[in-house]
């Protein structure tokens, strides 16, 4: 039950990965091998749902970013030429045991509000999200992520829209 | 006559690559490498790992087409708030795991 998970930071010693599988090899790949020493890089922070076992249920995982951004139009509150500060959602993914009950969509809502939480002290502009395949693409869209023209792999939604979202619903930003 | 260039792999494994060449530019080659002191393959290696670590780099930086970049722009000027899905999710969160 949802109920008996919580949220933590990924803890190699505290939190079981050996048997997690979301049904794409690469999201488990990563989750077993990789996450814990790119933790230890600095490079991203991987959060787990997990429950009272320290079993992971899905993880999600969160990094600082930038856009070079070379044709801005001036009076929009934008320096003329800026690389645009991001907050990148690399991963996302739940265990197939654990799949049909909406985490997707807990594990953005708990992104998202670390992105806001962290924008307020360090400026970010826009949550961007990798979205490497069909399916990604059609739950990010669901949420209101857009795509651009050009750029097939990824989604954004302005910090704007994940700061409102967070004030409405829990209150305050912070 | 072609090159037989020695490209190191991780660590001490080899293989050829064999490479069709100007002549010109062979003898500057030669040239450049007899004035770093080195032999022709190594300068050639450690030119071509420079030039392709640059490469690699630069296709590691992401690069938006100027249409992109118009599209994020109207899109970070004009937020429209978050979907109905959204609040959805977050009402569904606050439920299940508290604010």
């Amino acid at each position: 039950m949802p109920d008996e998970l919580h949220f933590e930071r990924f803890d190699k010693s505290r939190h079981r990965r050996e048997d997690f599988d979301c049904g794409d090899a690469h999201l488990n790949d990563f989750l077993k091998t990789k996450l814990n020493q790119q933790m230890r890089r600095g490079v991203t922070v991987g959060y787990v749902l997990v429950d009272s076992t320290g079993r992971i249920a899905g993880y999600v995982t969160l990094s600082a970013g930038e856009l070079p951004i070379g044709i801005i139009p001036p009076g929009h509150g934008f320096p003329l030429r800026l690389p645009l500060p991001t907050t990148l959602i690399g991963r996302l993914a739940v265990d197939k045991r654990f799949q049909g009950r909406g985490l997707g969509g807990d594990l953005l809502v708990f992104a998202m509000r670390i992105a806001v939480q962290t924008a307020e002290r360090v400026a970010s502009a826009v949550i961007e999200v990798d979205a490497l395949d069909e399916r990604a693409r059609i739950f990010y869209r669901r949420y209101g992520f857009a795509r651009l023209p050009d750029d097939e792999l990824h989604m954004y939604l302005p910090m704007a829209d994940a700061s409102a979202l967070v004030e409405r619903v829990f209150g305050t930003a912070r | 006559m072609p090159y037989a260039i020695i490209v190191s792999a991780k660590t001490t494994s080899y293989s050829k690559v064999t490479i069709r060449q100007p002549l010109k530019l062979k003898r500057r080659v030669e040239q450049a490498a007899a004035r770093r002191g080195m032999t022709v393959t190594s300068f050639i290696n450690s030119t071509l790992s420079r030039a392709a670590d640059r490469t690699l780099e630069q296709a590691r930086r992401r690069e938006l087409s100027e249409r992109d970049q118009r599209a994020l722009l109207q899109l970070l000027t004009h937020p429209k708030g978050p979907n109905a899905n959204l609040l959805r999710a977050a009402e569904r969160y606050r439920e299940r795991y508290g604010a």
